[in-house]
């Protein structure tokens, strides 16, 4: 897929923006309430003691802001295409893309742009700078926190996109497609509040809590260079996956359009 | 009878697909889970034996309920009349002999009915034994009457379809203020006390902080009797909201559909 063709899917996506200024304006105000509901819990749980979980309040909230920032850039990047490709397999309507001469993945992938999440992503990423403005980073780390975050943000894409991919296979399953957004919830959480058994599944099996808590064990030079291994052999497994799928379910596709 | 009918079908239709049933919920569970690890947590750092008047099985009681109220009290059907009225399917459900709010509550008890047995077994068990009879008569009553508060509470929020064309993020936006105010991630008693006595009155705490504490015995009678008729006074608000709405609303439908 060509650059020229995605910056068309970004202009068609901000048409609709233009288009839907109410539900654009709703999807941010959703963000904010739910991003403000984190940080209040948070204020909460800190009201009772200083030091919660192994994190200290700022900590806790570095953790918080960049979990979310993770997922508003999934949400701005993917979540558009993500709402609508499990409908579109089930009714047999991929046929327009897979005529076209595109990569039919990364065209149903990056369809379009939610520009509302870009708001709360924008507001996420400016209360990590604020969060982060005391701590002595060097310019390494700056640029490996970075890369968690997108590690984080793709590993979130990934399993979304694996979920959806089994619409080839099995019909009525909204439920079913909700399950990566269990599982990020779930992990918006410090490891140390879990148990043993959930922390090492969520680590090294499916490390959506090694992604989201990454930056911050960043942050306390708690990192290892396993996590970090973990981290992108299993965005590369994940990947490879997601395509095979892809490409196994085109061929399980089917409608009479 | 008809209203029976329907919500024994939907009823039926919620058990036929068991995979995306089950699913839902393993993540209602996860979303329990997610509050009582952070609060043991909580309790495990802390000094205090005692949390706002709640001690660390008290809290998993209160998380336990509260959580379960929110699966229960589901906000579903916020986007349903925006469906009904985007797919034109309002104009075939004002031609049929019945009420429609009656119809869309019927479909509301038949989905959460198997949700509604197993919560109610589940309140026997967790029911303080010392709890007296008329209380716990009270506590039902409070009980239905947000049942129906909330219920018509969406269906309010819901009549937005008539004006607006997507729907979709309004029911995570209600999710988020249920959330916040309905004291689901902690009891709302750890809020400053002049915020916390504006927010035990608003719909979603009575539905959520107020009824869980009301369940745990921590209330008296009289402030029990207070909080069902505040209930009582949002229900009769909302209808009225709602009935009006509904035909501004019918005034602006063109039946076409999108």
């Amino acid at each position: 897929m060509s650059m020229k063709l995605y910056l068309k899917l970004v202009s068609q996506s901000f048409q609709e923006l233009i288009s839907y200024r109410l539900t654009a304006t709703l999807i941010s105000i959703f963000g904010l309430v739910f991003f403000t509901a984190e940080i209040v819990a948070g204020l909460v749980y800190y009201s009772v003691a200083d030091n919660l979980f192994g994190l200290t309040r700022i900590e806790y909230m570095i953790l918080i802001a960049s979990a979310t920032t993770m997922s508003y850039l999934y949400q701005t990047l993917f979540i558009s295409s993500h709402e609508n490709l499990a409908e579109t397999i089930i009714e047999g309507e991929l046929d327009y893309a897979l005529i076209r001469p595109v990569n039919s993945f990364l065209y149903y992938s990056l369809y379009r742009i939610d520009f509302p999440s870009m708001i709360n992503l924008f507001i996420s990423i400016v209360l990590q700078v604020y969060l982060l403005k005391d701590y002595s980073i060097s310019f390494t780390n700056v640029l490996l926190y970075i890369c968690l975050i997108l590690l984080g943000a793709n590993l979130i894409f990934l399993l979304n996109q694996i979920i959806i991919t089994l619409s080839f296979w099995i019909e009525k399953s909204q439920k079913l497609m909700a399950v990566p957004e269990y599982l990020v919830d779930f992990s918006m959480r410090p490891k140390n509040i879990y148990p043993k058994a959930i922390r090492v599944a969520l680590f090294y099996i499916v490390p959506i809590l090694l992604a989201t808590n990454a930056p911050v064990l960043l942050i306390k030079h708690q990192l290892s260079t396993v996590n970090l291994l973990v981290l992108i052999i299993s965005n590369i497994l994940l990947a490879c996956l997601a395509l095979k799928m892809w490409k196994e379910g085109l061929k399980k596709y089917s409608s009479s359009n | 009878m008809q209203y029976v009918s329907i919500a024994l079908a939907k009823f039926y239709s919620e058990l036929t697909y068991k995979l995306n049933f089950i699913t839902g919920l393993i993540g209602d569970a996860l979303g329990v889970l997610i509050s009582v690890f952070v609060w043991i947590a909580v309790y495990e750092t802390s000094s205090s034996d005692v949390i706002a008047g709640f001690d660390v099985n008290e809290m998993i009681l209160y998380l336990i309920i509260s959580n379960l109220g929110m699966i229960l009290l589901s906000t579903d059907i916020v986007t349903q009349m925006g469906s009904f009225i985007k797919k034109g399917k309002l104009t075939t459900m004002l031609l049929r002999p019945y009420s429609i709010l009656a119809c869309n509550f019927s479909s509301y008890v038949g989905k959460r009915l198997v949700y509604i047995i197993p919560y109610l077994i589940i309140m026997v068990i967790l029911l303080p034994s010392s709890i007296r009879l008329n209380y716990y008569a009270l506590v039902l009553l409070f009980g239905i009457v947000n049942f129906f508060m909330f219920f018509i509470l969406m269906q309010c929020i819901g009549n937005l379809g008539f004006f607006v064309i997507e729907m979709w993020p309004i029911r995570p936006l209600v999710n988020s203020i249920y959330l916040l105010l309905g004291g689901i991630y902690f009891p709302l008693s750890l809020l400053p006390e002049n915020i916390f006595s504006v927010m035990k009155l608003t719909p979603f705490a009575l539905v959520g902080y107020d009824f869980t504490v009301a369940v745990q015995n921590k209330l008296t009678i009289e402030v029990l009797w207070q909080y069902t008729v505040i209930s009582v006074i949002w229900l009769i608000l909302f209808y009225g909201i709602y009935k009006f709405t509904f035909k501004r609303g019918l005034k602006k439908y063109e039946g076409m559909g999108a």
